[in-house]
């Protein structure tokens, strides 16, 4: 009897410590969401001399791996695409996801590649585009705009954040809790100062980290530095539609719905 | 910073030499020499000879079927790495280190790279400990992964244990990503010098010139497939760019490191890392 005892422990023991060992995981295989697709809508703020500017803000979520955010630069006025559009878009990885209720699901994201493209007015790549190719010579700080995305004091990488990224489907719109970067940037004022382009954008926010300025806080992949409570929810609050993309145009801005203000 | 840390990676692993079969290896399982007579533990600090043994587990799931592919990597090292005050000024042209409150020592293996960042260092009165973490955006609280405790003793040596879950920096991609899911790591350790590569101390030689060390040593990476061997490599672990192959293995001598190179311009470089006498 003492050996069976004896022999129980020592199974107990080394199943325990096998169970220790195993490495737990933030990560899951198990696939939730399955709506696939790409989906804009178009973004209003005001600075502080009143203006008002506008944005586009494409989501595609099109395989159980990563889910793109895309901004456009502010459009001073209504969005339009008479203009060449300097836009970034943002890739995170997804690390698990799950069911939060009727339609609506819970990705946990993580990490952050941003790759800026030049989105040409009315879709026209060609040659015949001067301001596309005008713009798509121009040199870019290939680093700048990921200035925008580190937390106060930290080094600008964002592989050390988990975000939990909300979508809910109701009456054929999409919501989300994807915030945009530019209502957020500390201090409007120093906004309408600055900033006539998304480009001076980037150059701004450079010099921030230059001189060793605290950038906004910014909790990872997608700021929450939110300075107006109102002002945020109506972003989450504003929905968006889904878009039809093609091989040639990945984006379709085009398709988004202009919301005047 | 992060671009000084990436230029310093690249130089780091531009420079490992794969050599696969061609290197005995075998003394990596030997246990390490003992500490370097006449050093001190009155501090840490200083160059310390390690070995090192990680085994890793990596995941791959791939296909609508869902199918497990697992991966086991173990890396067994032998580094001479430099366990650094931290500098709290700088006088008459020299930086004023404080030694108790010294930094960690710093690996750059692969693991490295994708088991999260480190929390500040925590200093304990028989070492020190060191955990890694992620953001959690939502709730704003840190999460740690891993964490990594280092015991020293008076006769100069150290014994380190290190244990680390998922990270998100281990994430390739959900399916067809081949990702880290933990790893842990025994470290054993001997002083071989109280000063050496601080500004006034000739302790350690590169070549007959003073030399500022960084990670140097030489590592063995063994890769199971499902639960079978694949490929062992040997490499050598050097801060240096523009290696290509060996010409006389990597070998010790006591506590001293030697090895010579066939540069890309086809010129023989020996380099010989030397312990002076105390």
């Amino acid at each position: 009897m003492k050996y069976i005892l004896l022999i129980t422990a020592i199974l107990m023991i080394l199943a325990c410590s096998e169970k220790r060992n195993e490495p737990t995981s933030l990560l899951s295989h198990k696939v939730e969401f399955s709506d696939y697709g790409t989906y804009g809508r178009t973004l209003y703020f005001e600075d502080d001399s009143g203006d008002q500017w506008c944005f586009y803000n494409v989501l595609k979520v099109e395989n159980p791996n990563y889910v793109d955010v895309v901004y456009s630069y502010p459009i001073k006025g209504s969005c339009n695409l008479d203009t060449t559009l300097l836009s970034a878009s943002f890739r995170s990885l997804i690390v698990s996801e799950k069911v939060d209720g009727d339609s609506t699901y819970t990705l946990l994201v993580s990490g952050t590649n941003v790759n800026e493209y030049l989105y040409p007015s009315n879709g026209d790549l060609s040659e015949d585009n001067e301001e596309y190719q005008q713009y798509f010579t121009a040199p870019i700080n290939p680093f700048a705009i990921k200035y925008i995305l580190p937390r106060n004091g930290e080094e600008p990488t964002t592989d050390n954040s988990v975000y939990e990224l909300k979508l809910s489907f109701k009456d054929g719109f999409l919501t989300s809790n994807v915030l945009p970067l530019v209502p957020y940037i500390e201090g409007n004022a120093y906004l309408s100062i600055m900033v006539i382009s998304y480009l001076d954008l980037l150059d701004m926010l450079d010099i921030f980290y230059e001189y060793g300025r605290s950038l906004p806080d910014t909790s990872l992949p997608f700021p929450e530095m939110a300075s107006g409570g109102n002002d945020l929810k109506l972003i989450r609050d504003q929905p968006y539609t889904r878009l039809y993309p093609t091989d040639e145009d990945p984006f379709v801005l085009k398709q988004i719905p202009v919301v005047n203000e | 910073m992060l671009v000084k840390i990436s230029f310093f990676l690249l130089l780091l692993l531009g420079s490992t030499i794969s050599s696969a079969d061609t290197i005995d290896s075998d003394f990596l399982d030997d246990d390490l020499p003992p500490p370097r007579t006449g050093t001190s533990m009155e501090y840490r600090t200083g160059v310390w000879l390690l070995k090192i043994e990680d085994v890793a587990h990596y995941e791959t799931v791939s296909g609508s079927d869902y199918t497990v592919t697992k991966l086991e990597v173990k890396t067994t090292a032998w580094v001479y790495a430099l366990l650094k005050g931290v500098s709290i000024g700088f006088e008459d042209n020299k930086f004023i280190y404080d030694f108790i409150n010294h930094r960690p020592f710093s690996f750059y293996f692969d693991e490295d790279l994708k088991d999260g960042d480190a929390a500040d260092i925590e200093i304990t009165a028989s070492g020190y400990r060191l955990k890694n973490y992620y953001n959690e955006s939502s709730t704003d609280k840190q999460i740690i992964t891993g964490e990594l405790v280092v015991s020293f003793s008076d006769d100069g040596r150290l014994l380190g244990y290190g244990e680390y879950g998922f990270h998100p920096k281990g994430l390739v991609k959900r399916f067809d990503g081949e990702n880290l899911l933990g790893h842990k790591r025994k470290i054993t350790g001997v002083k071989l010098s109280d000063t050496a590569s601080f500004d006034d101390n000739l302790d350690i030689t590169l070549n007959g010139s003073q030399y500022l060390l960084s990670l140097v040593g030489i590592k063995r990476v063994e890769r199971l497939l499902d639960g079978r061997t694949s490929t062992t490599a040997v490499e050598l672990i050097w801060n240096q760019n523009g290696l290509d192959s060996f010409v006389q293995l990597p070998r010790f001598d006591g506590y001293d490191f030697s090895f010579s190179i066939l540069t890309s311009d086809d010129e023989v470089v020996d380099y010989s890392l030397t312990f002076n006498e105390n």
